[in-house]
C-alpha cells in the first residue's frame, strides 16, 4: 500500500492534467490510487480471516539463507563483469553453482563449467554477436 | 483475395527455407523446454527473442510460435514418463498419462497424446483461417474506446481465471501497468519513475522483466525443493495406439479440441484452463468416471487435445485485434512490436505475408512436432535423465546472458534478478504473474486508447458507455467483477455461518 501511495503521490507531481487533456501523470495516479484501494480490501481480509488461513505458504531459514546467498552471488557476478570480465566471472560462478548449491565433484565441477562456459560463450558472442564484458582489469594491464 | 490465394500466399512465405528452418528450430527448442523443468516456454521465448532480430518479424514470430506450441507437445513426456509436467498446460495429463507408463502403456499414452495434439493443432488451425479474417474486419470498427474497454475486460477476465485471489490478480495488473508507464511518456515527453537513470528512460525491457519473474523466480523456487525426477528405465515401445484406444479416445479428442478452442481465444483462456476444462468435461461425460486417474487413455487425449487447440486458436485475438489473451501472447506482441510491426486488424491488409506465413508455418510445425516427437521419443527420455543440478546453472546463466544481449545492458540484467526475487517473492505469496506482464504489455496502449478517448470526447466519460461494443465489454468486466465480490462474500459468509454439531 505504501508503494502505491508512493506511486501516486509521484504520479501526481508529474501531473494529472485534465479529463479533456491527460497529463503524464495521468494513468499512473489512477492506477496508484487503485492498487492502494486494493492493497487496503487485501490487509483487511488478511486481518480478518484466522490466523491459521492467514498464515503465509511458509519461509524456511534455511532456505532463506540459501536463496539470499545465492541471489547476493549472483548480483556479485554481474558487478564482476566489468571489473574482471565474463569469462572469468562466469567461470567463478559456475563452479559455485555447481559445487555449492547441489555439491558434485570437483572434477565434475571444472569440466561442466568449462563446458557450459564454452557453449554459452559460442552461442552468444559468436553466433549471436552480443558483444560481452571483456573486464577493465585485463584492458588495464594489457594497455 | 479470397481465402485460397491468401493461404498460397501464407505457405509460400512458409515454405522459405530460412523459415522453415526457423519453424524447425522452434519446434525443437519448444519440445526440449517442454521436456525439460526450470525454465517454461514463456520464459525460453524472451530468452530467444534477442536472437530473432536479426530476421526478418515473419521469421521471429514463426521461431517464437514454434516454441509456444512445441512446448505443449513437450511438455506431455515428462507427464507420461515422470508425473512432472513439463509446462503448467500439462498438469492433468500427469493423472492418467503416469498410471498408463506405470502399467507399461507408456508407449500409448505417447503416441495419443502426440496424435492429439497433432489433430487438435490442426482443427485449432483450420479454425483460426477461417475465423480470424472476417473477426479483422469486424475489428476495423473499433476506436479507441473500444480497443480500452475490451483491454479492461482482458486484463479483468485474466485476473478473475488465474490464481486464488481475484484481488491479488488485479494488484498484480496495476502493478503491470505502473512498471509499463516507467521512461519517457510519448506524448509529452516527460520522464516517469526513471529516478534519474538514463538505462530506464526507454522503460523497462520486456524480456528482463519476463525471465526474472518467470526463469530466474523459478530456479529460486527450486532452491529451497529438491527437483528428484524419477524416469522409467523400461523401453517405450508400442507407439502408435490400438483401433481400441482410438475407439476410447476418439469422442475425447473431439470435445478437448472444441473446448481449446473456444476457451484458447478467450483473454485468460488459453492452454491451461482448457486442459482442466476438458479433463473434467471427459470424467463427466464418461461412464466410467471412477475409473479416471488409474490410466484410461480419454485422460490424456482429451486435456491434450485441448491444450493444443488452445495454443493455436489463442492467436486470433493476438492477429486480429492486437490483442493477447495470455501471457505467452503477450511476449508474441511485445517481439511483434519490438520488430515494428502493430498486429491489428490492419495487419491482414498490411502485412498479409507475416499473417498467413505465421499461420501456415503453423501447420507446418504440427507435422514437423509429431516427426520430433514419436520417432525421437528415445532422445528426449534420455534428455530427461540429465540430473537438474547440471541444468540449473546453465539455466541461471542463460536467462543473464540473454537478458543482456537484448540491448547489452547490465541494468538490465540488475533489473531481472531484482524481478527474479520479486517474482519468488510473488509465488510464495500466492500473486499471480500473468496478470502483471499482460497489464506492463497493454499498459502503454491502455493509457494511449484511454487518453484518446477523453481527448476525442473532451473528457466525456460517457463515451465509454455509448458506444455499443465498448459497453458490451465493460458489461462483461463488471460482471465478472461484481460475480467475484459476491463469491467471496458468499465464502466469507459461510465461513461464519456455525458448524452444526
Amino acid at each position: 500500500m505504501m508503494l502505491a501511495l508512493a506511486v501516486a503521490a509521484e504520479a501526481g507531481s508529474l501531473g494529472f492534467g485534465t479529463f479533456a487533456r491527460p497529463g503524464p501523470g495521468f494513468l499512473p495516479f489512477l492506477a496508484g490510487i487503485f492498487l492502494a484501494v486494493l492493497a487496503g480490501v487485501g490487509l483487511i481480509q488478511t486481518v480478518v480471516q484466522k490466523p491459521a488461513t492467514a498464515a503465509g505458504s511458509g519461509f524456511r531459514a534455511a532456505d532463506i539463507l540459501r536463496i539470499g546467498l545465492v541471489s547476493a552471488v549472483l548480483f556479485v557476478y554481474v558487478f564482476l563483469w566489468d571489473v574482471i570480465g565474463f569469462l572469468a566471472s562466469t567461470f567463478l560462478l559456475l563452479v559455485f553453482l555447481f559445487r555449492c548449491v547441489e555439491p558434485l565433484k570437483w572434477r565434475t565441477v571444472f569440466v561442466a563449467s568449462g563446458l557450459t562456459l564454452a557453449f554459452t560463450y559460442i552461442l552468444f558472442s559468436v553466433l549471436l554477436g552480443a558483444r560481452l564484458p571483456a573486464g577493465r582489469l585485463w584492458t588495464y594491464f594489457i594497455s | 483475395m479470397d481465402l485460397f490465394h491468401q493461404l498460397i500466399i501464407g505457405f509460400a512465405v512458409a515454405f522459405q527455407p530460412i523459415n522453415l528452418f526457423y519453424c524447425f528450430l522452434g519446434c525443437l527448442i519448444g519440445t526440449l523446454v517442454g521436456v525439460l523443468p526450470g525454465l517454461g516456454p514463456t520464459a525460453a521465448m524472451a530468452l530467444l527473442l534477442p536472437a530473432t532480430f536479426h530476421v526478418a518479424p515473419v521469421t521471429a514470430i514463426i521461431m517464437l510460435a514454434g516454441i509456444y506450441y512445441g512446448a505443449m507437445y513437450g511438455g506431455s513426456t515428462t507427464s507420461i514418463l515422470v508425473n512432472i509436467p513439463g509446462e503448467a498446460a500439462s498438469v492433468m495429463t500427469c493423472l492418467d498419462g503416469y498410471q498408463m507408463a506405470r502399467q507399461g502403456r507408456a508407449g500409448a499414452a505417447l503416441g495419443m497424446s502426440a496424435f492429439g495434439s497433432f489433430i487438435a493443432g490442426t482443427f485449432g488451425l483450420v479454425g483460426l483461417t477461417l475465423l480470424a479474417p472476417p473477426l479483422a474486419v469486424f475489428a476495423l470498427k473499433f476506436g479507441p474506446p473500444e480497443y480500452f474497454s475490451l483491454m479492461c475486460m482482458g486484463m479483468v477476465v485474466l485476473s478473475f481465471l488465474t490464481g486464488a485471489s481475484m484481488i491479488h490478480s488485479l494488484m498484480m495488473a496495476c502493478f503491470g501497468i505502473i512498471l509499463g508507464t516507467v521512461g519517457t511518456d510519448t506524448v509529452s515527453g516527460s520522464t516517469r519513475f526513471t529516478f534519474g537513470l538514463t538505462e530506464l528512460m526507454d522503460g523497462i525491457g520486456l524480456v528482463p522483466l519476463v525471465m526474472g519473474l518467470f526463469g530466474i523466480s523459478e530456479i529460486i523456487l527450486n532452491l529451497e525443493q529438491h527437483v528428484d525426477r524419477d524416469v522409467f528405465k523400461t523401453k517405450v515401445k508400442g507407439l502408435l495406439p490400438t483401433l481400441e484406444d482410438w475407439a476410447q479416445a476418439k469422442w475425447a479428442l473431439v470435445r478437448g479440441t472444441v473446448i481449446g478452442f473456444f476457451l484458447g481465444i478467450l483473454p485468460g483462456g488459453g492452454a491451461v484452463l482448457s486442459s482442466f476444462v476438458a479433463y473434467a468435461v471427459e470424467k463427466r461425460f464418461s461412464k466410467h468416471p471412477e475409473r479416471f486417474g488409474t490410466g484410461m487413455i480419454e485422460g490424456v487425449a482429451a486435456p491434450e487435445a485441448a491444450n493444443n487447440s488452445a495454443a493455436q486458436s489463442a492467436f486470433i485475438p493476438l492477429l486480429t485485434l492486437g490483442l493477447p489473451s495470455n501471457v505467452v501472447m503477450a511476449l508474441l506482441l511485445g517481439a511483434l512490436i519490438l520488430h515494428g510491426v502493430t498486429p491489428g486488424p490492419l495487419l491482414l491488409t498490411k502485412h498479409p505475408d507475416i499473417f498467413w506465413g505465421v499461420v501456415c508455418s503453423m501447420y507446418l510445425g504440427n507435422a514437423m512436432l509429431l516427426v520430433l516427437n514419436l520417432p525421437l521419443i528415445g532422445l528426449w527420455v534420455q534428455l530427461l535423465r540429465i540430473p537438474y543440478p547440471y541444468l540449473m546453472p546453465a539455466i541461471v546463466l542463460f536467462c543473464i546472458v540473454g537478458s543482456y544481449s537484448v540491448a547489452n545492458s547490465i541494468t538490465d540484467v540488475y533489473l531481472m534478478l531484482g524481478f527474479g526475487i520479486v517474482g519468488y517473492l510473488m509465488k510464495k505469496l500466492k500473486f499471480d504473474a500473468p496478470p502483471l506482464v499482460l497489464a506492463f504489455v497493454l499498459g502503454p496502449l491502455i493509457e494511449y486508447y484511454f487518453k484518446s478517448s477523453l481527448m476525442f470526447s473532451r473528457g466525456n466519460f460517457t463515451v465509454f458507455f455509448t458506444r455499443p461494443i465498448s459497453l458490451v465489454c465493460l458489461v462483461i468486466t463488471g460482471v465478472i467483477f461484481l460475480s467475484s465480490i459476491i463469491s467471496t462474500l458468499r465464502k466469507r459468509s459461510l465461513r461464519l455461518l456455525p458448524k452444526e454439531p
